[in-house]
């Protein structure tokens, strides 16, 4: 097992999943984030923050592999076998999905575990197994029958939360968790990305505009503002002084706070 | 009835050719209505003719250059059916290549691109066809989709095409599920969204080739898209949706010829507006089941 930096958890040391060094990403050669160095460590609840169209989508594009780096490399570090894939769930923002598919809420969560048995058209038990527990996690069993473009919000929400725990991730990305969701879904995201959190071993990356109902599930933040991305403890970082210095204003970010 | 049942059997294989295309289209048509490529459904055909008629156009000016005197002007039947499928499948792969290295390059305005392709595509046919009129009456046949002239021989090969795209397309339709509906997803689980996305129009553009060949532009964009539009209300899952637009499809096309030996209409058009008018059904269907769901809704609110 490599270990590149000292980070600890608990009086233990963290493995560094991820190494984002000089990076730079953008669109058609025009950079939108520069000489971006962060490290992700496995297990930690990271919060990526900042204001819209400034850049964080474009980030986990980058780390999600859909966007290659125009400058500087980003390193996965496998624990097992250094050629495989850290498996990654992701949970894209809920409106980026087309209603046109007649999809229904059990096939979204089987997508998840498409990647655990590629060239084959049928799943196997486990697949499937998978796809049921990650519904019942999200209480979503009893629709499963249900097209997804029959859904209100917060149930698409809890819905490709199941798809990407199905994956069985070692790292969950999650944009924009609490947008445009009800109070109640909202509280039971958050539960349950704070049980994830305290149970498993995910490295949990949580996109946001707005901090604030999410601020105390963050071990770390990386605050991504005018084509550069800062990264430090969440303490720090999101300390009424440091905000106010940095970016003007406390209570612009914080809101959306209920 | 009996003269019917006669001329059916006398037309199997034009019946059969165009019950396995109205199967086959809508299988690929639903990524069409999916994923709102509708304008490149009408394009693709369009170009599959245009290529036809070139590669015709191409080898009629030659033999012209060296036609030795006497001999007749016309390309034989043989070589024009030999020629067609190289024009069909070059042209639909060399646009298709265009336009995904022009996707890949960014940019907004896809739809326009298709819109282009076709508008563009449909007058180069006429151009072909104008400075090629010794090919007309042949590419004409061809380009309106006579059925009729299908052979057995062109059905098996038709039947071959389809068991083949089948097989395939039953083999990654996770994956051009999974690249379709939600790309990044795919792509954050290791897929190659480019490769996969080539991959079924690489299916979509053989299929276009053929069914353009054998059935006709007209058939073939009808097929693609009517079918799988008029289930697309009714399917609760991704397996419904195929099934039904297939089912659809195949019945769609044996009750239009079926019409079209009773009226003595063209078949490939008949066939047409007997998808259009079950997919009207379809709408109509639907408006009513969501009035009547409406009303009992009011209805137990009141009590």
């Amino acid at each position: 097992m490599e270990i590149r930096e000292g980070n600890t958890k608990n009086n233990r040391e963290l493995f560094e999943l991820l190494h984002l060094e000089s990076v730079s990403l953008g669109y058609e050669g025009k950079p939108v984030i520069e000489n971006v160095n962060i490290q992700i460590h496995q297990g930690l609840c990271l919060g990526i923050l900042g204001p819209n169209g400034m850049g964080k989508t474009t980030l986990i594009r980058g780390i999600l592999g859909i966007l290659k780096p125009m400058k500087g490399k980003i390193i996965w570090n496998t624990k097992d076998n250094p050629s495989s894939r850290v498996r990654i769930g992701y949970v894209p923002q809920k409106e980026k999905l087309d209603p046109a598919f007649p999809v229904t809420i059990s096939e979204v969560v089987q997508m998840g575990t498409f990647s655990q048995r590629p060239w084959s058209p049928l799943l196997r038990p486990e697949q499937q197994k998978s796809a049921y527990e990650a519904l019942e996690r999200v209480g979503m069993l009893h629709l499963s029958r249900m097209l997804f473009s029959e859904c209100s919000g917060g149930q698409r929400q809890r819905v490709l939360l199941a798809r990407a725990l199905a994956s069985k991730p070692e790292m969950l990305i999650f944009d924009e968790p609490t947008t445009g969701i009800d109070l109640t879904t909202r509280r039971q995201v958050i539960n349950l990305l704070l049980e994830l959190h305290k149970n498993g071993n995910i490295t949990i990356l949580l996109v946001s505009q707005h901090f604030g109902p999410l601020q105390h599930l963050f071990e770390e933040v990386v605050w991504v503002q005018g084509r550069n991305a800062m990264m430090g403890p969440a303490k720090q970082f999101l300390s009424e002084e440091y905000i106010a210095r940095a970016f003007g204003s406390f209570k612009d970010n914080k809101c959306e706070e209920n | 009835m009996t003269d019917l049942i006669a001329l059916i059997i006398q037309f199997r294989w034009a019946v059969l050719a165009s019950v396995l295309t109205g199967a086959i289209c809508p299988l690929l048509g639903v990524y069409f209505v999916m994923r709102r490529m509708i304008l490149l459904g009408i394009a693709l055909p369009q170009v599959s003719s245009a290529g036809i008629a070139f590669v015709i156009m191409i080898a009629q000016l030659v033999k012209l250059q060296f036609l030795p005197s006497g001999e007749s002007p016309f390309l034989e039947e043989k070589v024009i059916v030999s020629l067609a499928p190289f024009g069909s499948v070059g042209a639909i792969f060399l646009i298709l290549f265009i336009l995904s290295w022009l996707e890949r390059k960014g940019g907004a305005f896809t739809e326009a691109r298709w819109g282009s392709t076709y508008i563009a595509a449909a007058s180069l046919l006429i151009i072909f066809l104008v400075i090629n009129p010794y090919a007309e009456a042949h590419v004409s046949t061809m380009l309106e989709g006579r059925i009729i002239t299908v052979t057995h021989g062109k059905f098996w090969t038709l039947l071959s095409v389809s068991i083949i795209v089948t097989i395939l397309f039953i083999l990654f339709r996770k994956e051009f599920i999974l690249t379709s509906f939600d790309p990044e997803m795919a792509a954050s689980l290791g897929f190659r969204t480019v490769r996969w996305n080539a991959g079924l129009y690489i299916l979509i553009g053989v299929v276009i080739s053929v069914g353009v060949m054998n059935l006709g532009p007209l058939f073939v964009f009808g097929y693609l898209l009517l079918p799988a539009f008029a289930a697309r209300p009714w399917a609760v899952g991704m397996r419904q949706f195929y099934l039904y637009s297939i089912v659809l499809g195949a019945f769609s096309a044996f009750i239009g010829s079926i019409f079209s030996f009773l009226l003595d209409w063209p078949l490939a058009p008949t066939e047409v507006v007997a998808a259009a008018l079950f997919l009207l059904i379809s709408r109509i269907a639907i408006l009513l089941r969501r009035s009547l769901f409406q009303v009992r809704k009011v209805t137990s609110v009141e009590a």
